[in-house]
């Protein structure tokens, strides 16, 4: 069985996603657990995945019962969750016990990211982050 | 505050004047066609005329754009938050032209990708529509509109996603004397960030 437990359902772009997952074992012994932060494009249109950041636990022994904390940066960029007439932004958290012969065990919590209270700084940093990892792909193509 | 790109389109929509220039192909075509053959030539040449004529008029009106106008700007901060209220000026230069009344518009516009390969399709959709209230300052040899913008707290902001995005834009039409009516677009760049009250 898995739970997903957030402390909050909402959180702000450029702030960080803290939790825990749960997972107790039914009989078999899973070769990994993975929790997953991603954001989708749900719609009428083509439906595509985006992960963010991962956590994996592949040191499982025996244990019936493992704790997983996470704590996953939300980009500052976005996207923020959204819900339009064409397409939806949907974050979650996703997590795979991966058991060997069998069907993995899945379970996926969904939670909001909404755009933060605007400080002019914080994005001007972020654009001049977006140059200097331009400059040093280029830098790394010549 | 930058020079922004005017989206236009200057003449307004495209298809018209693609139509024209496709009556001009094929009037030329229908005259090459027919010039070996005395019976159906009149036809060929009729055809060629009304090519000829719609083209003419389609450059009538692009040398008189060229003539009476110059290059559109809009002034505003950018990038702006979600929530963000301020003023844009939209300026172009004038020669023997007036403005007679203008009607802007802020929309945002989300796009999506569907299906793949051949069957790949771009869909569009206007998820907000509102109309401005603008004014008009008096100038010589130019015209100069202040236009009040408020983005809605409520979003959404620019997303450039793979298969899918949302772009906000003022979109301006022009009723003009002594030169056809121009149409002219500008993006607007929305952050994901509120702006505070």
């Amino acid at each position: 069985m898995i739970r997903v437990d957030l402390p909050q359902d909402k959180v702000f772009n450029g702030d960080h996603l803290q939790g825990r997952v749960e997972w107790s074992s039914s009989g078999k012994e899973p070769r990994k657990i993975e929790v997953i932060c991603r954001w989708r494009l749900d719609g009428s249109g083509k439906k595509s995945t985006e992960i963010v950041k991962r956590v994996v636990e592949d040191n499982i022994a025996s244990r019936s019962q493992i704790t997983i904390p996470f704590d996953f940066a939300i980009p500052l960029r976005g996207p923020i969750s959204y819900g339009g007439k064409l397409f939806s932004v949907i974050w979650e958290i996703f997590v795979n016990v991966d058991l060997p012969l069998a069907f993995d065990e899945e379970e996926t919590r969904t939670f909001t990211v909404q755009a933060r209270p605007y400080d002019p700084k914080e994005f001007d940093e972020l654009d001049e982050d977006e140059e200097d990892d331009e400059d040093e792909d280029v830098e790394r193509q010549t | 505050m930058s020079e922004r790109l005017d989206e236009g389109p200057v003449l307004g929509a495209p298809g018209l004047h693609s139509f024209m220039v496709f009556l001009f192909v094929i009037g030329s075509i229908a005259l090459f066609g027919t010039l070996r053959d005395p019976a159906a030539r009149p036809f060929g040449l009729i055809a060629f005329g009304v090519g000829l004529v719609a083209v003419s008029i389609a450059g009538l009106r692009f040398w008189r754009l060229r003539r009476a106008l110059g290059i559109a700007d809009l002034r505003l901060d950018d990038p702006v938050p979600l929530g963000f209220s301020g003023t844009a000026t939209y300026f172009r230069p004038l020669r023997g032209a007036e403005l007679r009344s203008i009607e802007a518009r802020l929309q945002c516009e989300e796009k999506i990708v569907k299906g793949s390969g051949k069957n790949r399709r771009t869909v569009k959709k206007i998820v907000h529509d509102e109309v401005l209230t603008s004014s008009v300052v008096p100038m010589m040899e130019r015209i100069e509109v202040r236009i009040p913008v408020k983005i809605p707290a409520a979003g959404p902001p620019t997303m450039e996603l793979t298969d899918a995005s949302t772009t906000w834009r003022l979109r301006l039409r022009l009723e003009m004397v002594g030169c056809p009516n121009i149409a002219s677009a500008f993006e607007i760049e929305v952050l994901p960030g509120v702006a505070r009250l």
